[in-house]
């Protein structure tokens, strides 16, 4: 038994359950952390309304070749798809824990103003993940004036 | 060390680190929270008009009167006021603890002063943190054998937080088996004092039941409660408890045979609430919901456990080992299934302080977990669910929408959001910005509920809220589209009470939106074409 103050000697014997014990709990625990290193645990995904649409190579020039892995501002681009039906092309993004999406949609192909067009897009964000995360307001200036100027540059 | 961990001096440096903690966060205001708000709010009734707001029990008189002098003063002036008041916390339980005869009563406050969950609560202004500072001063009073006194202030604290009733009866059942009548008769000053001077007041001697403090069921067909009918998972949970402090897995490895008689009394009442806290709303009884912040008035008891249990620190016997293997596999299972590694990490670093111990170096083994206590407020905090960025998710995008939508000349703001105009006014951002509060169809349910219209008390209280209510307030009868003022900015979180006072059919129809965007909804009187 080891005591704090002075007494008797402390126990070194390494074999009994005050130690062997602790070392299987921090087995237990540090096993749960290599395996999680290793292999994440998916993450719980909401079903999909729609499975995103294909980049059609047009959409790939308007971005100026913007793909996976590609940055942007400080964001890592983590999907590039469309356009879907409705004529948008989304750039999903991500930094650390918090994922949101960038949306090129024709110019007046939607009711609400966007936060910055071109001649000929606009765009929106949304999509939030977590979904009670909250973007800062440097993030979605950046992020939009930065899609923005590429397909201004491509347009 | 030890000489840090058992003189009163180091208690007091550990509440001024537990200040300075809270008041770095007001300079982004972190912990800005509509609960904070709404302590703040009943004491300024209480200063708008005295008599009907402290006999409406919902205010939570005794606190809405500790703060009523400071409250008018302003928002800043009440949440320091409030973290000191609950930085009183760190000395009590010291003192609770050295006279419970720990041998180093500082890491039972050490593990108060970095409770990031109490940080949070003290910064923000939570009724849950004042529990925390009231129960520690009971328990204090309580060992210190002024059991009258212990007895009159938890008789008071049941005003303040309901929940609190638990501690009311263990303290009954001590009492009754130890024969101590006088905490009996402390516990019954205040109801009876209240109760009588309110009969006075409402000239009616059952007020205290006809107008209890809260609803003990939400208003029929309100939306807003549903998703609050859930269980808590256990994901949930342990993302809570290290948020109340880390040191819970220290605790999970406490000797109960090292305890005085009344700390298992204390352990019997923190054992008693958190399993009410979790079954109640799984039963659907009482109306509150699953946040974490209600734990809060275990922390003293946690703390004095986790006291006892590093110092002396004993070496693990079979009992202890089975239940850090336990919780050692729950941290897996919580990261498989949703949860963080935060629990597998804490463990890991309880058994380096653990095999630290064994070796002949208590010291460092308490070193260690002193060290893991201050990860606590920057890393553990998100199970709190405290913080501004998760509880008003929508504020930041709501800054840049009404700049974008506000020219030379600010446009008022109509909202659902209670913290907007607090946020607004402290960050100074958007000045001159009026704003204007979408007071929600329970909300007026519930205040009408709980106020007596015989005696003018309701139409007093709403008198005194119409100076103040996260705003300037728009009741419901007053929210139609031709009231606003024509060049209002509606600024609308999703919640479904809105369409209670706004009527889709009423309102979709009157107005065009500016901005669609997660969870939040920006939108305009419509405007007439040009001819």
């Amino acid at each position: 038994m080891t005591s704090e103050s002075a007494g008797p000697v402390p126990d070194r014997t390494w074999w009994t359950v005050a130690v062997l014990g602790p070392l299987l709990a921090g087995s237990v625990a540090a096993g749960g952390i290599v395996w999680g290193v290793l292999d994440p645990p998916s993450p719980v995904v909401q079903a999909p309304t729609a499975a995103p649409a294909p980049l059609t190579a047009q959409a790939r020039a308007l971005l100026g070749g913007l793909s996976r892995g590609d940055g942007l501002v400080g964001w890592s681009v983590t999907a590039v798809s469309g356009p879907d039906d409705t004529g948008a092309i989304r750039v999903q993004l991500r930094h650390r824990a918090l994922a949101f999406s960038l949306m090129l949609a024709p110019k007046g192909s939607r009711p609400e103003p966007p936060p910055v067009q071109t001649e000929h897009w606009a765009v929106y964000y949304g999509h939030v993940d977590p979904p009670d995360a909250a973007l800062s307001r440097n993030a979605i200036r950046a992020t939009t004036n930065a899609l923005a100027n590429l397909v201004r540059a491509h347009e | 060390m030890n000489g840090g961990l058992q003189r009163p001096a180091g208690a007091w440096v550990l509440a001024a680190l537990y200040v300075a903690l809270g008041a770095a966060s007001f300079g982004d205001d972190r912990f800005l929270h509509d609960e904070g708000l709404l302590t703040h709010l009943f004491s300024l009734l209480i200063d708008r008009d005295f008599l009907p707001a402290f006999f409406l029990q919902k205010t939570r008189p005794p606190l809405a009167l500790l703060y009523a002098p400071v409250a008018p003063l302003s928002l800043g002036a009440f949440l320091w006021v409030h973290l000191l008041v609950s930085a009183a916390a760190v000395p009590l339980v010291a003192a609770t603890a050295r006279r419970l005869g720990h041998a180093a009563p500082n890491v039972a406050a050490a593990v108060v002063a970095l409770s990031p969950m109490y940080v949070a609560g003290g910064a923000a202004g939570l009724s849950n943190a004042d529990a925390v500072a009231g129960v520690s001063l009971v328990l204090w009073l309580w060992v210190a054998r002024r059991e009258l006194l212990a007895g009159v202030l938890l008789g008071t604290l049941v005003w303040v937080r309901a929940e609190l009733m638990v501690l009311v009866l263990v303290m009954l059942g001590w009492a009754g088996w130890h024969r101590r009548g006088r905490a009996v008769a402390g516990l019954l000053v205040w109801p009876v004092a209240y109760g009588l001077c309110g009969a006075v007041y409402h000239g009616y001697l059952p007020w205290m039941l006809h107008y209890p403090p809260a609803l003990s069921e939400p208003m029929e067909g309100n939306p807003f409660w549903q998703p609050h009918h859930r269980v808590a998972s256990l994901v949930d949970l342990i993302g809570s408890g290290l948020a109340l402090s880390p040191a819970i897995v220290v605790a999970s490895v406490c000797r109960p045979t090292t305890w005085r008689p009344l700390e298992r009394w204390w352990v019997a009442f923190a054992v008693a609430f958190v399993g009410a806290l979790v079954l109640l709303p799984r039963w659907q009884v009482f109306n509150f919901d699953q946040s974490p912040r209600y734990l809060m008035p275990v922390l003293p008891v946690l703390a004095l456990v986790v006291g006892r249990t590093v110092m002396p620190w004993r070496a693990a016997g079979g009992q202890q080992v089975l239940a850090l293997v336990c919780v050692a596999a729950l941290g897996v299972f919580a990261h498989r299934t949703g949860g963080t590694l935060a629990l597998s990490f804490t463990v890991l670093g309880l058994v380096l302080a653990a095999l630290l111990a064994r070796s002949g170096r208590p010291r460092a083994a308490v070193l260690a977990v002193l060290l893991g206590l201050a990860l606590g407020p920057p890393y553990f905090g998100d199970g709190a669910r405290i913080e501004r960025r998760t509880q008003a998710a929508a504020l930041d995008a709501m800054v840049v929408q009404i700049d974008a939508a506000t020219g030379v000349r600010a446009r008022p703001v109509v909202t659902n959001e209670p913290v907007l105009a607090a946020y607004l006014a402290r960050t100074g951002g958007l000045p001159g910005v009026a704003v204007y509060y979408v007071v929600q169809a329970d909300q007026v349910h519930e205040i009408s509920a709980l106020t007596n219209p015989a005696n003018g008390q309701r139409e007093r209280i709403f008198a005194a809220l119409r100076l103040g209510l996260y705003g300037t307030p728009i009741f419901p009868d007053a929210m139609v589209p031709s009231r606003l003022p024509p060049d209002a900015l509606l600024v609308l979180t999703d919640d479904p009470r809105l369409s209670i006072v706004m009527p889709p059919a009423v309102w979709d129809s009157a107005l065009e939106i500016v901005f669609r965007g997660p969870r939040l909804t920006v939108a305009q009187h419509k405007r007439e074409p040009r001819r």
